[in-house]
């Protein structure tokens, strides 16, 4: 499916930390990974943020002006496939949340760049990665 | 299932229509039957009007800055129902869902800009302007106004005027398009939840009847009005006659002239987005383009190959680039335009007639159409088409081009798109049109500068949003002052 637009690249990046979040919550309340609870509340609070900082940019950098389509970019590289997983199993989660991250923070960076022509958009999208960065960074200690 | 029936705004409180007379609201891309809007009637609107008058004297005495701080709180409620209004509005209007959020963000800019009352609603003073006399002239609030609204833009036009109206102290009642009602119905169910005074902002469903209702009502001191040129001239003739400020905004046939320096890359993007973006019914839709000299040869083998790829379909889908046009009708209208230059010797380049989409075989579609080889007298150059519907006429120079754009009535807005600073000073100097883009597709003014046309495009004197439109809505007092 084709991100050929502006409400198109920031909706599915909504998409993307609904989706994280959600699995983060399964992770928390799993008697096994209770070291890494709170990485856990951390990667909840910052998915939070940046749901809040996402919609606004949606809300509030669109006009007509710059309703112009975006070439070349799709969701297939970037689907994470983890609706309605149940896994109990500490390292399969661990790698998954790595996976999150990766992903997250891949889409944001190629994001920024395709919207380099909306400032205010790409900084958004650069925050953004920038919370997923850390994350990965943290799960990479274990 | 029974279809929603919509109510009216009245006097603070919702309120059924008494009207037997009802219209059916549309999905445009599916062709489905989503609402019922009353034609309400006369008396409906002067009840309406009855509540914005009882209302206006406290509200006018209402501090300015109190006045604004119900914005503040308007523009909140606004944006805690933004992706809501938006996606009302492209099921109804059939727009894609980005443009549908621009919209909604244009409304709400205009609110902002309106809570500069303070600053923006000020007269002016002289001391001595004889021995000892003083003389100030003070902007008043004057009382009801209203606006008739159009159905291409249902969120954004009523307030290109309602909030500088209330912000200025005088009382307000909105007529929605009868055909894309459900948004303002939306808007105001954020309005209620701000607990403005009741009767302050009113809104009347309807069609012919409420306009004439309104136009006729000796306590509507103003109308502002977006639509159609015969329309908008028979708004300004009628206001003129019943003694009431009029801005009336009418048609448009958009001129967007390509020049042989022109970077076509960069330019492609917004060319498709001004041409057929809200599936060419804005008022400021490219809708001739103009390539000059050998730029011809370059520019429509590419504007051709980009407009196939537009992706046609439900506005409400992320991935619509262009959605539906807004009714059964409306669509025949575009084909017969179509019709009407194959007849006329146009070379269609680019038919859009069999525009067919996946899933939604209903629904109001017509695609991109380009017609090359069209000369300023065809029909097709002339009248206003609103719908995705190019007309290609080659220029040999920029004079052909300024000839062209200064021999039409309509006069709304014109593009270049040039590296070249003489040709835009030019350009900008000698035509017609009011609103120029320059290297920009769709030249709107935001919500700080003032929105409208000339020529048959544009009937009355102040424009809409801008500085200019808190004179629309004030009279100034001059109070010319001795002490003895």
């Amino acid at each position: 499916m084709l991100l050929n637009n502006f409400g198109g690249v920031l909706s599915f990046a909504l998409e993307l930390e609904d989706q994280s979040r959600q699995f983060y919550e399964q992770i928390g309340q799993n008697q096994e990974c209770s070291d890494l609870m709170s990485y856990m509340n951390q990667f909840d609070k910052d998915s939070q943020k940046n749901t809040k900082l996402l919609k606004l940019t949606r809300q509030e950098n669109v006009t007509e002006m710059i309703l112009e389509a975006i070439n070349d970019f799709t969701r297939a590289p970037f689907l994470l496939n983890i609706n309605g997983m149940s896994v109990s199993d500490r390292s399969t989660m661990l790698s998954i949340a790595k996976k999150i991250e990766e992903t997250c923070e891949s889409y944001y960076r190629q994001a920024a760049e395709k919207m380099r022509g909306l400032p205010e958009v790409a900084q958004s999208l650069k925050t953004a990665e920038k919370r997923r960065t850390a994350h990965r960074q943290a799960l990479n200690e274990f | 299932m029974s279809l929603p029936v919509l109510k009216n705004y009245i006097n603070g409180e919702w309120a059924l229509s008494q009207s037997k007379d009802l219209g059916d609201v549309w999905y445009p891309a599916t062709g489905e039957k989503i609402a019922t809007v009353p034609y309400s009637t006369k008396n409906e609107l002067d009840q309406a009007v009855k509540a914005a008058k009882d209302a206006y004297w406290e509200w006018r005495c209402t501090p300015a800055l109190s006045r604004a701080r119900y914005l503040f709180r308007l523009k909140e409620s606004f944006e805690d129902s933004f992706e809501d209004i938006a996606r009302t509005l492209s099921r109804e209007q059939g727009k894609a869902i980005d443009e549908s959020r621009g919209e909604v963000r244009r409304m709400i800019e205009n609110v902002e800009h309106a809570t500069g009352v303070t600053t923006l609603m000020t007269g002016y003073s002289m001391e001595d302007i004889a021995k000892n006399i003083d003389c100030t002239a003070e902007p008043q609030p004057m009382g009801v106004f209203g606006c008739i609204a159009p159905y291409n833009f249902p969120a954004m036009v009523p307030w290109w005027f309602l909030p500088y109206a209330v912000v200025c102290g005088n009382t307000y009642v909105v007529k929605p398009s009868e055909q894309v009602p459900m948004t303002q119905t939306r808007i105001f169910e954020a309005v209620d939840e701000v607990g403005f005074p009741e009767g302050v902002i009113n809104m009347v469903h309807g069609s012919r009847d409420v306009v004439n209702a309104m136009l006729d009502n000796p306590d509507i001191e103003g109308i502002s009005f977006v639509g159609s040129t015969p329309t908008a001239k028979y708004i300004y003739q009628r206001c003129g006659e019943t003694g009431k400020r009029v801005q009336s905004m009418g048609g448009a046939k958009n001129i967007v002239a390509i020049m042989p320096d022109a970077d076509l890359e960069k330019a492609m993007p917004s060319l498709i987005t001004s041409f057929f973006g809200c599936s060419g019914q804005r008022c400021l839709s490219g809708s001739i383009l103009m390539p000059v000299g050998d730029m011809a040869d370059k520019i429509i083998p590419a504007f051709k190959a980009a407009a196939e790829k537009l992706i046609i379909g439900d506005g409400l889908a992320e991935t619509t680039g262009m959605g539906a046009v807004i009714s059964q009708a409306h669509k025949e209208r575009i084909l017969g335009y179509i019709e009407t230059g194959i007849e006329e010797n146009a070379d269609l380049i680019l038919d859009g007639r069999d525009c067919s989409v996946p899933d939604l075989p209903n629904g109001f579609f017509v695609g991109p159409t380009i017609f090359d080889s069209v000369t300023p007298q065809m029909t097709i150059a002339k009248e206003e088409i609103f719908g995705p519907v190019v007309s290609i006429i080659r220029a040999k120079d920029l004079d052909e081009v300024i000839n062209v754009i200064n021999t039409r009535g309509f006069a709304n807005a014109a593009c270049i798109y040039t590296s070249d600073g003489p040709s835009v000073r030019k350009f900008k100097y000698r035509v017609k049109p009011a609103m120029i883009g320059v290297n920009i597709g769709i030249a709107a003014p935001m919500s700080f500068f003032p929105f409208g046309g000339a020529g048959d495009s544009m009937f009355g004197d102040i424009k809409g949003h801008g500085r200019e439109v808190f004179q629309f809505f004030t009279d100034k007092k001059v109070v010319i002052q001795r002490w003895l």
